[in-house]
């Protein structure tokens, strides 16, 4: 797969609520339509990152390294995982 | 906004039963709950399942307190607008990230087995414009989904294990219970926590339950039928591949990859693919609409259908930046999903039941008082 792609994607589906928006936005509905605009943003970000090849940080895998503090090292070895 | 201003459907106990059993499914049946405990994953499945009734009792006793009322209604009542709403948004991060973690196993299994060359937005993209077609039309069309979808899993699980029974040894399973009392003990919470309390996201929608006073039985129900089927699964598993189990990224997809009758009847873990995407579909549905409900009354929105879309758009790009690869994807529900889960799912429904609790015992005191005084 081409490196546009996955973002092309990504972009793809951020776009599919504009339609939407726009009919919302005739109607006035201000809560509705900065929501939409809201989690469009929040959905395109990382699209434009890709492009621009600046690495995001994984969701889980900070709140794994994050919460991994709160275990016992013993706890993670006996569980047949190394520590971080 | 209240659910039923939101959304008009209503569906019986018996559809909630359906709907929470094929909910429990989900992903479980590509990670199997226990399988850190190896051949002892059955007794971690009836621990995690017994726990997971606790958190049920807990979750289905705040939603009686207060009957018709979302998880966010609710704690709009009972910590006030501010704090409600915060505590709303945590609950909705949890469905919304839950959602993604499901399109994340979804997408990685399917790269990873069936389709190699397929690119994984588009799997999960497939995934989420169906999901995002059936929560627009309601949680109705969801509930009468699963009646179908129950029976057909139902079958394929019999099939799949009759097909193996000529490879059981069930002296794969001794010794039994030689796992560290820490690890089980770790193992059962981590089942508990993925999936039999994930049913919490349930609390979004009870008020559509239309005999409200059989929703307890039914998740109840629920959790014990899946809790039997996980550990037939569990025990499939270990009777099959032995001490190995451990071993496998995707335990049941390795079972089934052994069924050969005759040498004629083979590749039977296309079964476990067709499990998964329905299973997948329903789980990922449910918490989308629960996210989609939760954040249209914690915003005063006037209709949720106006987040679908936009939503679905984050779930995709979550579930793309969720982990570097499948290996961080088994740890983080081994080791750290049982914190991370059950905060969501017992610490924040207990808080609030304990917090309902104390407010009602400070209202009826201070009601005498007040009497007295006029």
């Amino acid at each position: 797969m081409s490196s546009f792609a996955t973002p092309a994607i990504l972009m793809g589906f951020a776009l599919l609520a504009l339609p939407g928006t726009v009919k919302l936005a005739r109607r006035g509905r201000i809560r509705e339509v900065l929501t939409c605009v809201i989690l469009m943003v929040i959905a395109l970000v990382p699209a434009f990152c890709l492009i621009a090849g600046i690495e995001l940080p994984r969701i889980t895998t900070t709140i794994d390294r994050l919460l991994s503090q709160l275990l016992s090292p013993e706890l993670v070895q006996d569980m047949g995982f190394r520590l971080p | 906004m209240s659910f039923h201003q939101l959304e008009g459907g209503r569906v019986s106990s018996r559809e909630l039963w359906f709907l929470a059993s094929v909910f429990l499914l989900g992903s479980s049946v590509l990670i199997p709950p226990g399988s850190p405990a190896g051949r002892d994953a059955w007794a971690a499945v009836i621990a995690g399942c017994l726990v997971g009734m606790v958190v049920i009792l807990v979750y289905t006793q705040l939603g009686a307190r207060f009957p018709g009322k979302t998880f966010v209604e609710i704690s709009h009542c009972v910590f006030g607008r501010i704090i409600g709403k915060a505590v709303s948004l945590l609950f909705i991060w949890y469905l919304v990230h839950l959602a993604s973690l499901v399109l994340s196993n979804f997408g990685d299994f399917f790269t990873s087995t069936v389709y190699r060359l397929t690119p994984e937005p588009v799997i999960a993209g497939a995934l989420i414009l169906v999901a995002a077609y059936a929560v627009s039309h309601g949680v109705e069309v969801l509930a009468r989904c699963s009646i179908p979808i129950f029976f057909i899993i139902l079958v394929i699980i019999v099939l799949d294990t009759t097909l193996l029974l000529n490879r059981f040894n069930f002296y794969n399973l001794l010794p039994a219970l030689e796992v560290k009392p820490v690890v089980f003990a770790w193992t059962s919470l981590g089942a508990a926590a993925f999936p039999f309390a994930e049913t919490a996201a349930f609390m979004m929608i009870f008020p559509a339950v239309s005999d409200d006073n059989h929703i307890r039985r039914a998740m109840l129900r629920a959790d014990a039928a899946m809790g039997l089927i996980f550990t037939t699964i569990a025990i499939r598993n270990a009777a099959v591949l032995g001490p190995g189990t451990t071993l496998y990224t995707y335990p049941s997809i390795q079972v089934l990859r052994l069924v050969s009758i005759g040498g004629v009847i083979t590749r039977a873990e296309v079964l476990v693919s067709t499990v998964l995407i329905a299973t997948g579909f329903l789980k990922f549905a449910v918490l989308f609409y629960g996210a989609a409900i939760g954040l249209a009354q914690t915003l005063c929105l006037s209709d949720y259908r106006a987040v679908i879309r936009p939503l679905g758009a984050v779930l995709l790009v979550m579930s793309l930046f969720n982990f570097g690869s499948v290996a961080e994807n088994i740890r983080f529900a081994a080791l750290i999903y049982p914190i991370y889960g059950l905060f969501f799912q017992l610490a924040l429904p207990a808080c609030t039941l304990a917090f309902a609790a104390l407010k009602a015992r400070l209202t009826r005191s201070d009601a005498p008082d007040a009497t007295a005084k006029r």
